[in-house]
This record gives structure tokens, C-alpha cells and sequence, in this order.
């Protein structure tokens, strides 16, 4: 019986205690490890950077208490960029969570601009919806927006609008195709070693077999999505942010 | 009571009648309508001299039946074949056998496991072994059972190691003479490896051969302090057999832990590396190390490849190798010795390799808590997977993987049953990454053909004598390739990833190719 209970007393979780009594200097310790494997994704302080959400915000949408955060360390997010960090020992998910924890005191970035002004340039000026769906309005071509505020930073949508060449997911890669003495550009859904399937900007799906192609030309550095630069006024641009910000999938 | 007396002589003498000899598995070239040990072949060809299924036909290969899985882990499995019956393992550790002619199954086998096992990458298992009538295979839990290959009821089962400590089975045993020889896994565990030989009959343990030697071995030195006690260079893919010198040749894992070697200062003996053992002893013969104090987790548990051919002017017995760490190695196999390497994938981590086949490191490619740019990535070139070679054409296949990966260092404090990685790596962001079934001139490694993947593959490769190489993809398709030139001329779309070896043998006269992939094990015959 005391055998047993030795054994299972050292196969439990070494840290069942709450990260918020993490000392000052696991949490240091967390601020490496997330500087090395991390902040490529999230951004510096879990400001948000590119494909990663920011993660300086009081709710996680994915990590809901303590016990979810470390999970999501460990386990990753299936189906999603958020790879499975196996190879860290349970000490260093709780010093990296622990570091999590405190970027969610981190006050938000205030932002200038209304949502309520936002939300007329997004369906009006703007014209995003040809694009984006927003509560199942909306465009296919594009990604849907009616979460991005909690997956995004102001400053990452504020520049995407203006610059969206700079970072865009590789779903969303623009290519030519031409089969058959036509033309096609859309937007690649599925690449494979023997087909190739896109979406067009009428939101036709065409998918050849690679051996029917003679040209692919992968538009590497151009973003499906037209620049917003100029177009928009400045206090434009900070109400369409706001307006996205606030979309965090709530109804 | 004169009945019951026939019945009963009738029974004894099934009983010692049939079942696979061990003759059969040494000679297995010569009856190539079955499929007798892991790799077709006890010199790791994975070739089948079958040639029923050629060039001109192969067009018209289509499913004969197709058997489902449930579960959500990976479908590893290599069949067996023997006598127009199959037998796989299902994970998580479930056998089967099945009629090849119908895809039914004769019978299933369940091994229960308990539910706090430790295993890093999955509950996989690749397969089993079959001698007389029995079938062998590891488990999860560190077990080797063997079952009556009639009935599927267990016989015996012995006790490989402590499946808390880390200890776990995964791949198919190897049929050597009247013993079963197993590998094992767990090196993200900080376990000690070892080979082990079971008594076919009874199960009782003939010899051990620990891949890291202990205190008073000679090799420990390679080690700081005790890491050696919880050095990894674990055996988890199953190894080959080289009658003439009645040798049996294994690969070895990582040391660990894996991404920080500052706990184990020195070479690590004999992690990431070839050891040839007696096959009666488990003494070691020789060993040629791969990778010294790997920091990568290029583990060397690839299948050797055993075969004959001219280096450097003379005609040689030759162990050929597509090793993790992205070279090709040709070694000398009477006596270990190095003779001739060249990579086979990008490679950034050594200018190249001294006379005695010793990588010359680039400085600065160790794992950083900064993190460190390097190829290949932590998968390797290539992996697990089967690699084969044809005596047809005397090339080299594999399937190879191209992509680097950032490696960082983190702590290396040892808990016993936990994880012992000692850092992690990722994917560079935008990398040129793509797969390969590339074919190699077997005495050199130069590449004749290969043919492009738009993804890193994770299943290995089958020649026949009818000219054809099978492969899969991680795509979800299976191929047939022009094996002299790397045509595509078939292929079946799955559905899901390959990862697992294809196998080839005869059922009612006439060819099948099986192979799992997905959530199933598929197997394909031409439609006259």
C-alpha cells in the first residue's frame, strides 16, 4: 500500500500549485524559454506578432484556467498553428505558463478610435465584407473576422490593413494557374504533389490535376488583399481597428 | 474410447507438423509468395523477387479489400504473411490474423493495457514476428507475448522492464534461430537501452546486450559521472541478420537527454549507432557510431541494409545506411570500419566526415536557449521508415525528408518516468520544406533519380522484381515508381497519411501489395 502510494504520490503533476504563487524568478526563468520558443509567433511580451494570438490579455479564449494553460503549453492546439511543446519538462511549462499568466496584467493597448464609427467603414467605405465574414456576413475569400480581436493585436490589424503584404498566412497565398490556354488567380485552398485546388475571386472553386497545368506562379509577396493605405483617413483606420478589436467572437 | 485415442494421435501430430520453420525464415528469398520477417528478407531488403505485378500492368492495380481501424493512433503496422494468412498489429496493441484472400479476420488478440503508460510519440506498434506456431509481438507496457498463431490465445509473456520507469515496446521482433530478438523504446525517458533474446519456446530471457555500457564496460568513460545510467541509445526499430557471420546488427537511439548534452560529456557509447552483436552471446562484435554526443535526436534506428559490392577496388560485405543525421554511409560489415559516406539531404551541421567516418562539426550548431538554425530538422533525413534495395538494379531507395529546424536547449533535471528532453526545436517559418523517394547508387549514395514530394514523407519503401518501387505519402497517396528511373505509373489516393512499410507476397495466385495508411490497411491486386 505505501509502495503504491509513493509511486503514484511521484508519477502526479510535480506542480499542482497555482502559477499565480510562482516566484519572481520561475517566472524569469518562463520570460527565456517564451523569448526562445514563443515570442516568434505571440510577439515580444505576448504582444501579438504574426500567426499567434497576443497573449497579454486577462481571458484566454483557449486556456480558460490554470490547469487549460498548461495543457495548451503541452499539448498544443490540434488542428491549429500551436504546435504540442513535448519536449519541455513539467517544470518549464509551469515557468513558462506562469510568465503567461503575468503578461495577462499587462493593460491593454487603449485604442483612439469607435467601434460604433468602425463598424460603418467595415461594411460601408471599406468594403471588407466582399471579402470577410463577420457572424455569417460576409465574403469567402478572405479570412473571417468575427474572432479576430481576440487573435490579433491592434497594431497587427492596423498594419495588415495598410500593409497586409507583410504577413499573411500561407492559406491565404494568391496564385496563377493556367491549363488549357486560360488563365485562373485565386486564392490556394489545398497544394499536393499531384493537385492543386483554388478559390477565385468570384469565389469559384477550381481544381486541376498538377499534369493539366503549364504554369504556377505562386504570388509570394503579393496579399490577396488590397492595401488600405491612403484610402482610409487616419481616424478611418484607428475606428476600423477599434471596430475589429472588438470582435471576440461574442455575439 | 477408440475415437477419442484417434482424435487425440490426430492432434499431436498437427501439433508438431507445421508452423514456420526457422530454415523457411533464413531462406525466405527462395519462396517469395510470403512475406516471412519484418523486412521480407533477414538483410533488411525489403524487396520481393515477385514480379507478377510489372511495369506493364501495374496501371490495372486496383483495392482487393480494405480492412478499418478504430482509434486515434497512428497504423504502423508491417504484415507478416505466411500461407495466404496475414498477421498485424492494431494499435494501441491488439493482434490479428486475417485471410488474405477475403480481408477477413481469423482471429484478434487484445492485449489490456494500464492506463498510465509513458510513451513520447504515440501508442504505435510495427508489427509482429512469426516462428513455427507461435507469433510474437512487444507491447506498450514492456512485454513480449507470444501467441498461438492458430487461435490468437496467448502462451506465453515475459517482462521486458518497468513500464513506469519509461520502458515501452514498439517494433516487430526478429526471428533468429530458436530465439526472439527484441528492441525497445523510451529514450525520452532517460532509460538504459538494451537488445534482449527470449527463448522461442518458453520465454525466458537468453541473453541481454545493453547498448550503454555500465560501470566497468568499457565505453563508459564516454559518459560524465552515471549518465550512462540514463542514457537512452534505445533500440525501437527492428534490426537485421547476417547468417554468415551469425551476427545480429541493430541501430541505436538518441542519448539522453536529447537537445542538452552538457550532463554527458564525451562520445556516448554506442548511442546513434550500428552494434553487431553474437546472435548465441549478445556479445558485441563491433559498432560504428553515427553521431557522437548527438544534441539533435538523430537517432540511428533506421533498418540496415545488408549487401555486397566493390569499394574502393575491392569486392566487400557491405552495410549500407540512410542515417537520421542526413549522411549516407557505406560500412564494412565484418568489421565495422568505416568506408564511404556522402549526405543525401541538406546537411549544415559538419563539413564532412574524417577517414574513420567521424562527422567534423560546424561550430555553433549546438542547441541554444537562443535557439540554433539547423539541417535537417529534428525528423531527420529521413526516419523509421523502411529504406530498400533492389539486387535487380542495385539501387538504394528511401524516402527522404528535406527541411531544417531551430534547436534550443532547456534544462536536463531527470525525474524517473517523466519526460527527458533537455530543450525542443521548431520549424523555420517559410523554409524550402518537401519530401523525396530518391534512389541511390547503393555503393556510393550519389543520386540517380528521385521523385518530388510537396510534403516530408513518414512512410518507407517496397521494390520488386517486376521493376516497381511502392511508397507512400504523407499526403495521403500510394505509388508505384519506375524503380530504374522514378516514373510515377500508379498511384491510389488513401485518404490519409502513409505511415507505415508496404509488403508484397501471393494470395490465391496472385500478387498483393498491403500497406496501412490512415485508419487502414490496404491491399491492392491487379484486375486481369
Amino acid at each position: 500500500m505505501r509502495m503504491t502510494a509513493v509511486i503514484v504520490m511521484l508519477a502526479a503533476p510535480a506542480f499542482a500549485e497555482e502559477l499565480g504563487k510562482a516566484s519572481s524568478d520561475e517566472i524569469s526563468k518562463g520570460k527565456r524559454l517564451f523569448d526562445g520558443l514563443c515570442a516568434g509567433c505571440h510577439g515580444t511580451e505576448g504582444a501579438g506578432g504574426g500567426v499567434g494570438p497576443p497573449l497579454a490579455r486577462p481571458k484566454l479564449a483557449r486556456a480558460r484556467d490554470d490547469e487549460a494553460l498548461m495543457q495548451v503549453i503541452r499539448r498544443g492546439i490540434p488542428g491549429s498553428d500551436m504546435p504540442m511543446a513535448r519536449q519541455w519538462d513539467p517544470g518549464e511549462v509551469f515557468q513558462i505558463a506562469a510568465y503567461v499568466k503575468k503578461l495577462g496584467s499587462i493593460p491593454e493597448e487603449k485604442l483612439l478610435g469607435s467601434a460604433a464609427a468602425g463598424r460603418d467603414v467595415y461594411f460601408g467605405k471599406g468594403g471588407c465584407k466582399a471579402c470577410h465574414t463577420i457572424q455569417g456576413v460576409g465574403g469567402r475569400l478572405g479570412p473571417e473576422l468575427g474572432s479576430i480581436g481576440a487573435q490579433r493585436s491592434a497594431s497587427h490589424m492596423r498594419r495588415s490593413i495598410v500593409e497586409p503584404e507583410a504577413e499573411f498566412a500561407d492559406r491565404f497565398l494568391w496564385v496563377r494557374l493556367e491549363a488549357g490556354g486560360r488563365t485562373y488567380e485565386g486564392v490556394r485552398l489545398n497544394d499536393d504533389t499531384f493537385s492543386i485546388q483554388i478559390m477565385d475571386a468570384g469565389e469559384r472553386i477550381h481544381s486541376f490535376w498538377k499534369r493539366e497545368l503549364t504554369a504556377v506562379t505562386e504570388m509570394k509577396s503579393k496579399s490577396p488583399m488590397p492595401s488600405y493605405k491612403g484610402a482610409l483617413s487616419a481616424g478611418e483606420l484607428e475606428d476600423l481597428v477599434a471596430f475589429l478589436a472588438s470582435m471576440r467572437g461574442e455575439p | 474410447m477408440m475415437r477419442l485415442g484417434a482424435l487425440i494421435v490426430a492432434c499431436a501430430a498437427a501439433l508438431g507438423a507445421q508452423g514456420l520453420s526457422w530454415e523457411r525464415i533464413l531462406h525466405s528469398d527462395d519462396e517469395p509468395g510470403n512475406w516471412l520477417s519484418y523486412s521480407g528478407n533477414l538483410l533488411g531488403h525489403r524487396y520481393s523477387k515477385l514480379a507478377l505485378i510489372h511495369k506493364g500492368n501495374v496501371a490495372r492495380l486496383q483495392p482487393a479489400w480494405i480492412y478499418q481501424i478504430g482509434g486515434a493512433q497512428k497504423f504502423e503496422t508491417s504484415p507478416i504473411v505466411v500461407d495466404g494468412t496475414m498477421y498485424i498489429s492494431e494499435p494501441p496493441n491488439m493482434v490479428l490474423a486475417m485471410d488474405t484472400k477475403t480481408g477477413r479476420s481469423l482471429w484478434t488478440f487484445t492485449h489490456p493495457l494500464p492506463g498510465d503508460l509513458r510513451v513520447c510519440c504515440g501508442q504505435v506498434n510495427r508489427g509482429v514476428a512469426v516462428l513455427g506456431e507461435r507469433v510474437y509481438f512487444g507491447t506498450l507496457d514492456a512485454r513480449l507475448i507470444a501467441l498461438d498463431s492458430k487461435t490468437g490465445r496467448k502462451v506465453w509473456e515475459a517482462v521486458l522492464a518497468d513500464y513506469r520507469k519509461g520502458f515501452s515496446v514498439t517494433s516487430a521482433p526478429l526471428i533468429v534461430k530458436d530465439k526472439v530478438i527484441t528492441g525497445m523504446a523510451g529514450g525520452e525517458y532517460g532509460v538504459r537501452g538494451f537488445i534482449d533474446a527470449y527463448d522461442a519456446a518458453t520465454g525466458k530471457l537468453a541473453w541481454r546486450f545493453y547498448t550503454v555500457p555500465g560501470t566497468g564496460e568499457p565505453g563508459v568513460e564516454t559518459w560524465g559521472g552515471d549518465s550512462w545510467k540514463r542514457g537512452g541509445g534505445t533500440t525501437w526499430v527492428t534490426g537485421v541478420y547476417d547468417a554468415e557471420q551469425n551476427l545480429i546488427i541493430w541501430g541505436t537511439g538518441n542519448p539522453g537527454p536529447d537537445w542538452n548534452g552538457d550532463v554527458r560529456p564525451g562520445d556516448n557509447l554506442y548511442t546513434d549507432a550500428a552494434v553487431a552483436v553474437d546472435a548465441d552471446t549478445g556479445k558485441l562484435k563491433w559498432h560504428f557510431q553515427f553521431t557522437p554526443h548527438d544534441v539533435h535526436d538523430w537517432d540511428a534506428v533506421q533498418v540496415p541494409v545488408l549487401a555486397e559490392g566493390v569499394v574502393r577496388g575491392e569486392k566487400r560485405k557491405l552495410l549500407l545506411w540512410a542515417n537520421r543525421n542526413a549522411f549516407y554511409y557505406v560500412i564494412d560489415r565484418t568489421t565495422g570500419k568505416f568506408l564511404h559516406a556522402r549526405p543525401y539531404v541538406k546537411q549544415t551541421w559538419a563539413t564532412g566526415l574524417d577517414d574513420d567516418g567521424r562527422p567534423i562539426r560546424v561550430p555553433g550548431t549546438e542547441p541554444s536557449v537562443e535557439g540554433v538554425r539547423v539541417y535537417p530538422d529534428v525528423g531527420g533525413g529521413t526516419n523509421w521508415w523502411s529504406s530498400s534495395y533492389s539486387p535487380q538494379t542495385g539501387l538504394f531507395y528511401m524516402a527522404a525528408r528535406e527541411g531544417g529546424a531551430t534547436y534550443f536547449k532547456g534544462g536536463a533535471e531527470f525525474r524517473e518516468g517523466e519526460l527527458y528532453f533537455g530543450g525542443g526545436s521548431r520549424q523555420i517559418p517559410r523554409d524550402e520544406r518537401y519530401g523525396a523517394i530518391r534512389a541511390l547508387e547503393a555503393t556510393t549514395g550519389r543520386l540517380v533519380w528521385e521523385f518530388k514530394l510537396a510534403r516530408t514523407p513518414g512512410g518507407g519503401v517496397l521494390t520488386t522484381a517486376g521493376g516497381l518501387a511502392f511508397a507512400g505519402t504523407s499526403e495521403g497517396d500510394f505509388l508505384a515508381l519506375d524503380a530504374a528511373t522514378g516514373k510515377n505509373l500508379w498511384r491510389f489516393r488513401t485518404g490519409a497519411a502513409v505511415n507505415s512499410n508496404p509488403v508484397t507476397y501471393i494470395s490465391g495466385g496472385k500478387q498483393q501489395v498491403a500497406v496501412a495508411s490512415g485508419k487502414a490497411l490496404f491491399v491492392f491486386e491487379v484486375n486481369e
